[in-house]
């Protein structure tokens, strides 16, 4: 048989995807051998149906043969010649490529079978795995939600945990009047808001007191943290203000629970701490501001005058940096508005207070980075071990099945 | 004839079409020849593994010819049928043959 001139244009099966995959997979000393008579099969076949049908049978015929190469390569891994001999004893029935592939089936029905006839190697390697993958995803799932996974806001890469240092010490608390200083001169921080977290008591339906976070709140909060609300409204401008009407946000899980998911929660008046405070909006799931501390309302914050005269610092500060400045930029702009307030500060008390930035995602993790880190390691060690361990257990079960092998080849069959 | 003796049907055909074609059998007109003769649809892959399987009983022996102008320049493997193979099939043939006696005329 000559080879056959190709048209232009058309893509010689050399060419074809899976020639390269199986070109690949088949051990040196068969290549040549079947790539060839592959092509001369190809080329008869295209002058006869034409190159798209030579096309698609080259494509299936190159398919099983990736099988029968991967067989040859790991020494019979893989039964296709057992479906050849079953197929014939089975009623003559030529070995096609579909009942090639249907060889793995064939390998799935034995290994079930022989996992059956030993339950206690199947209890063993199902604990085995169960341990050292149940055991990763658990920790994973808590690395993932604490460690990997960004903040729930939007640009969460720009929002700042502002920290008061003094002596080399620093805490994440704030002195009102610094607060509002770095407010009103930062130009590379778009927005400032504080927080004050505690734990408030709220009437519920049947009138009884119950022990519940609050955050008061500056009434920007929400604003700087890019969330709308999921009903209602969030604080407006002079909500913040001493003196105005008691209002509150309820965070979602709040909402369902007292109100059911209703929509007449808005406008809904509930008493905390023995005020009346009217609802006007409900958080979004996942975006409210735990980074203050569980809660399940938001109230606004107003600073008192005696407050931003006093030195107490009680408010928790967060920022997000304006876009396009870096944090670097940021922190050295604010180090300096905190040298100047320092310095022009006319209240008692010690001098020497300066500012950190700390990333918001950061302040968050807070000291469980590195325990967290060792404890995913140490658990990834376990699944190592386990599949050590297992595969112990595969050899010893592979030496004690040495006269079963010997009597299916005796049989001209394969190690299945 | 003992059970571990036994050629499989595929195995019998692949033999007999090596037979057939004498000096020139190696896997493309093998499959030629199968296909032509009993109108069933061959893989190359289960070729494969019956020439690859005779071998290693030591029923057919293979040999690389020189590598061809044609087909890339690739070799092809030629194949010959032992007659150790001839006389397993011979056997085989005719215990089916008695097993087939006498239903002739009484078999649709």
């Amino acid at each position: 048989m000559n080879g056959r001139e190709s048209d232009p244009g058309e893509t010689r099966p050399e060419d074809f995807v899976v020639a390269r995959f199986l070109r690949r997979m088949l051990p040196e000393g068969d290549r040549g051998e079947v790539m060839g008579d592959l092509e001369e099969r190809y080329d008869v076949r295209s002058e006869r149906e034409g190159p798209r049908a030579a096309g698609r049978w080259y494509r299936r015929q190159a398919r099983s043969l990736l099988i029968w190469g991967a067989a040859r390569r790991l020494g019979g891994f893989v039964q296709v010649g057992d479906e050849t001999w079953r197929g014939s004893w089975a009623g003559g029935r030529l070995t096609s490529s579909e009942s090639v592939w249907s060889g793995t089936g064939t390998d799935l029905r034995v290994a079930a079978r022989a996992l059956r006839a030993n339950p206690g190697y199947l209890a063993v390697a199902v604990i085995t795995l169960a341990l050292g993958i149940g055991g990763n995803t658990a920790v994973f799932s808590v690395v993932d939600g604490v460690l990997l996974r960004p903040l729930p806001f939007p640009d969460p890469t720009q929002l700042v945990a502002i920290h008061e240092t003094r002596a080399g010490q620093t805490w994440w608390s704030a002195a009102p009047h610094n607060v509002l200083g770095w407010r009103e001169r930062s130009r590379t921080l778009e927005d400032v808001a504080w927080a004050q977290p505690r734990v408030g008591s709220l009437l519920d339906a049947e009138e009884r007191p119950v022990s519940v976070g609050v955050v008061a709140a500056s009434a920007n909060i929400f604003e700087l943290l890019y969330v709308r609300p999921h009903a209602g409204r969030f604080f407006q401008v002079g909500d913040d203000i001493e003196g105005a009407p008691p209002i509150a946000v309820l965070t979602y899980d709040l909402w369902i629970e007292r109100y059911g998911g209703r929509r007449s929660a808005i406008g809904d008046r509930l008493t905390l701490d023995g005020v009346a405070h009217t609802v006007v909006g409900i958080a979004p799931p996942g975006q409210e501001p735990t980074f203050f501390g569980d809660h399940s309302l938001i109230v606004p914050r107003p600073l008192r005058e005696a407050e931003i005269q006093s030195q107490g610092r009680i408010l928790r500060t967060v920022g997000r940096i304006a876009k396009g400045v870096d944090i670097e930029a940021a922190r050295a702009e604010l180090a300096a508005i905190a040298a100047d307030l320092d310095e022009e500060t006319t209240l008692g008390g010690a001098r020497g207070w300066g500012v950190r930035l700390v990333p918001l995602k950061d302040q968050v993790v807070g000291e469980a980075r590195t325990p967290l880190l060792v404890l995913l390691g140490s658990v990834g060690f376990v699944l190592l071990i386990a599949c050590a361990n297992l595969s112990n257990l595969m050899l010893a079960r592979g030496s004690g099945r040495t006269a079963d092998v010997a009597v299916r080849a005796s049989l001209g069959a394969g190690r299945g | 004839m003992g059970r571990s003796d036994s050629l499989g049907e595929f195995e019998q055909l692949v033999i007999l079409a090596i037979a057939q074609l004498g000096d020139e059998a190696y896997t493309v007109p093998v499959i030629d020849e199968i296909e032509s003769r009993t109108g069933r649809q061959v893989s190359h892959a289960s070729v494969y593994v019956v020439l690859r399987r005779l071998e290693k009983k030591g029923l057919v022996v293979s040999r690389m010819s020189e590598p061809t102008g044609e087909r890339g320049g690739r070799s092809r493997r030629y194949f010959r049928v032992e007659p150790e193979a001839l006389r397993r099939v011979r056997e085989q043939r005719d215990a089916l043959l008695a097993m087939w006696e006498g239903l002739e005329a009484r078999t649709p």
